[in-house]
């Protein structure tokens, strides 16, 4: 597995430059050149589940089921949705009749409804839903949506007998195949981790990029299970629309490159990517069939670590919730800062950290020793971001 | 000198914009808004950030509903935190933020109230459109509203909301007492968007008006797109409306997309209606014909023959403002 190293992230992070930064939404698309014939390229099995799948699968977005028709007939064999996608379960159900042998659908439920008390018959309930939805008579991959994510509740929540009774119903029915979990929350490694260990789930669906660390362990524990292992969010940001400016002419460009570092790594199978539109589906498909990441390759991961990186609060992480003796929440002050010179959200990063007590403000930094920089594993200078914001977002 | 929950308290808020004046909404709106911690601050010294009274439109008590203390604000950057994978679409139509709060009434029904402000009353009802259920029952609330087993969901100005009780239903009059105060407190409702009338009425499928706002027809280039179904012999044709700035733009807009339609079978140049464009037949939509009128394209998709297609798209042609007006456009993501 090819993993760009903390040395060149520390070094990308520090030579951020004018020429590295990230566009504005009206910079224009970039100006790779994508095969007419896209195709995937690789397929590699799923687990232990039987199916041989595309590296590259589609994610939801789309709003035109020719362009879902496409994305199947350009090879791509797994799809993903959720209940709760507005829509989208709806869309696949108009085109999956023609493929339904040959695509592997991955669905959620909603995440609200997976309490600690939910019950079995509620959750069956759902799947008919979403099975009517669907078109179809069975799912290949039934997910709880959302897992290790503190709004939706904690362990107890997966720990709910109802959840595994429901599986176990739904497969002797023959409406699901294989069962599992997605996670991109603080609490995903041990979730997910809870899961593997009790041989819950068949296939794992994780937030998961070149610039999350942690998650090789429960990668090679899935792998040693035979779990099928699946990446989403894998371009960094919160949306899809990651343009670099000084790669808008190169080779690869930005969101090529984070697919690229996906591919190359020996531990997840494929890769879920949102596909709105043609030019997508071709500029993703473009890098199928990547089995490594060449010196260029690593250098347009640097740049996009340089541009992202320092302001990145890594999904899953949380190495500095409880790092700071002072109560002083350090992942949340941070994530202002990112709103505030990321997002343009400047009054609402204000407002946010107005809410942060004066006892828990980076004034109690002043002689500390800093336990929030060796929590962090990705070797940010947290003290010196925790000041800078303080003086970006506080009130004059 | 009354203090309040800082941040997103709403008297603090909202007060300077002089929407609101804090003192004379009472209790109900001090209740504090989301955030990991809270304290006492004086209220000038917070920002202005949020066009409209939150708590107004979540008034703390409604009939036999009580609000939950607390309101919790989302913003784009964030939304994902809260609704997960669904905040992809919410971000493609222009989502601002959300306010989301609880209510419990006497008998202990507790209904989820979300408050998504979108960039303008288009994407309120486009988004609004994409979620509607054509099983769920008109309600006279708001520009649009339905009421399913146990939800409500309603368009009004620039917002979106979405009522939502557990799934063994909530009781509906209640719940449409809650949504009408709720409603009340955003403000005039307005009204549909003017574009609704490109679409002629005889033929169009109930509920199938649609705003695209990127990618129609899977198409990088067209956006802020307006789509409607119509009566069909076998399924409903749709019909499609692009508007670009420019007729230079909708004119390389229109030969792009003939090239993407490359490979579609009896690709034919047309001269009406509008500025003329081509017909061809792809396996996935059937029919295609697609037009120039100014500066948008009219597009017809799976009609029964040319004579329908065109007749649809020379009666959209017609109803287009001359020059044809659409929405400012996003500059294409790709």
């Amino acid at each position: 597995m090819s993993v760009i190293s903390r040395r060149a992230f520390v070094r990308a992070s520090t030579a951020v430059a004018a020429a590295t930064a990230m566009t504005g939404p009206g910079v224009a698309a970039s100006a790779q050149e994508t095969p007419p014939d896209a195709r995937v390229r690789r397929f590699k099995p799923l687990g232990k589940t039987g199916w041989k799948i595309g590296d590259i699968s589609a994610g939801s977005g789309q709003r035109d089921p020719a362009v879902l028709n496409h994305i199947f007939e350009c090879g791509i064999n797994l799809i993903d949705t959720g209940f709760q996608y507005g829509g989208h379960e709806e869309l696949i159900g108009k085109v999956l009749p023609k493929w339904r042998e040959k695509v592997f659908v991955l669905d959620k439920w909603d995440p609200l409804l997976v309490t600690p008390t939910v019950t079995k018959s509620a959750l069956l309930e759902a799947l008919d839903v979403s099975l009517k939805r669907l078109n179809t008579t069975y799912i290949d991959c039934m997910m709880i949506h959302s897992i290790g994510h503190p709004r939706y509740g904690g362990l107890e929540r997966i720990q709910n007998p109802a959840i595994y009774e429901a599986w176990d119903e739904a497969k002797r029915l023959g409406k699901v195949r294989f069962t599992g979990a997605s996670s991109h929350g603080v609490r995903m490694i041990e979730e997910i981790g809870w899961g593997l260990d009790n041989s819950r789930f068949d296939v794992i669906l994780i937030g998961a990029n070149f610039l999350t660390h942690g998650v090789e362990p429960l990668l090679k524990k899935a792998r040693a299970k035979g779990v099928g292992t699946i990446a989403m969010k894998t371009m960094t940001t919160y949306k899809s629309d990651l343009n670099i400016r000084t790669l808008q002419n190169e080779q690869t460009n930005a969101r090529q490159a984070c697919l690229k570092w996906v591919l190359a790594s020996d531990l997840f199978d494929t890769l879920v990517v949102s596909m709105q539109n043609y030019d997508r589906v071709a500029e993703f498909l473009a890098v199928s069939g990547t089995t490594s990441l060449t010196a260029r390759d690593e250098r347009y991961l640097d740049t996009v670590a340089a541009a992202v990186g320092p302001r990145y609060c890594r999904p899953g992480c949380g190495a500095c919730h409880d790092a700071c003796p002072h109560g002083v929440p350090v992942a949340d002050i941070l994530r202002y800062k990112m709103y505030f010179e990321d997002y343009g959200e400047e009054k609402f990063a204000m407002q946010r950290y107005g809410l942060v007590p004066a006892s828990a403000r980076p004034s109690r930094c002043e002689g500390c020793a800093a336990p929030c920089e060796a929590a962090c594993p990705y070797g940010l200078r947290v003290r010196e971001r925790l000041s800078e914001a303080d003086r970006q977002l506080r009130f004059a | 000198m009354r203090l309040f929950h800082v941040g997103v308290t709403v008297p603090a808020l909202f007060a300077a914009a002089g929407i609101v004046c804090g003192a004379s909404l009472g209790a109900a709106d001090g209740a504090p808004v989301h955030g990991q911690q809270s304290q006492s601050r004086d209220k000038a010294s917070v920002g202005v950030a949020i066009p409209y009274s939150v708590g107004r439109a979540l008034p703390d008590r409604v009939a036999a509903w009580t609000r939950s203390a607390q309101i919790q604000m989302y913003r784009p950057a964030d939304l994902w935190e809260y609704i997960d994978g669904a905040a992809e679409q919410y971000l493609t139509y222009g989502v601002q933020d959300v306010a989301t709060a609880t209510y419990t009434n006497t008998s202990g029904t507790v209904v989820g109230v979300d408050i998504y402000r979108m960039a303008d009353s288009v994407n309120a009802f486009g988004i609004y459109r994409q979620e509607l259920s054509p099983r769920a029952r008109p309600v006279g609330i708001g520009v649009e509203g339905r009421a399913g087993s146990n939800s409500l969901k309603f368009w009004s100005g620039s917002f979106y909301v979405k009522l939502t009780a557990s799934p063994a239903g909530g009781p509906q009059p209640e719940l449409e007492a809650l949504a009408g105060a709720i409603a009340k407190g955003l403000g005039e409702p307005g009204v549909m968007p003017a574009q609704v009338h490109w679409f002629p009425a005889a033929g169009l499928v109930p509920d199938s008006l649609k705003f695209v706002p990127a990618d129609a027809l899977g198409q990088s280039a067209f956006s802020n797109a307006f789509e409607a179904k119509y009566e069909n012999p076998r399924e409903p044709s749709t019909a499609l409306v692009v508007p670009f700035d420019s007729e230079q733009q909708a004119v390389a807009a229109l030969a792009k997309y003939e090239a993407f339609l490359a490979k579609a079978s009896g690709r034919t140049k047309v001269a009406s209606p509008g500025k003329g464009g081509f017909s061809a037949t792809d396996s996935f939509h059937g029919f295609i014909l697609a037009v120039r009128a100014g500066s948008s394209l009219a597009i017809s998709l799976g009609a029964s023959d040319q004579r329908t297609a065109s007749a649809i798209l020379a009666d959209i042609v017609r109803r287009l403002p001359a020059p044809a007006a659409g929405l400012p456009r996003k500059e294409a993501a790709s």
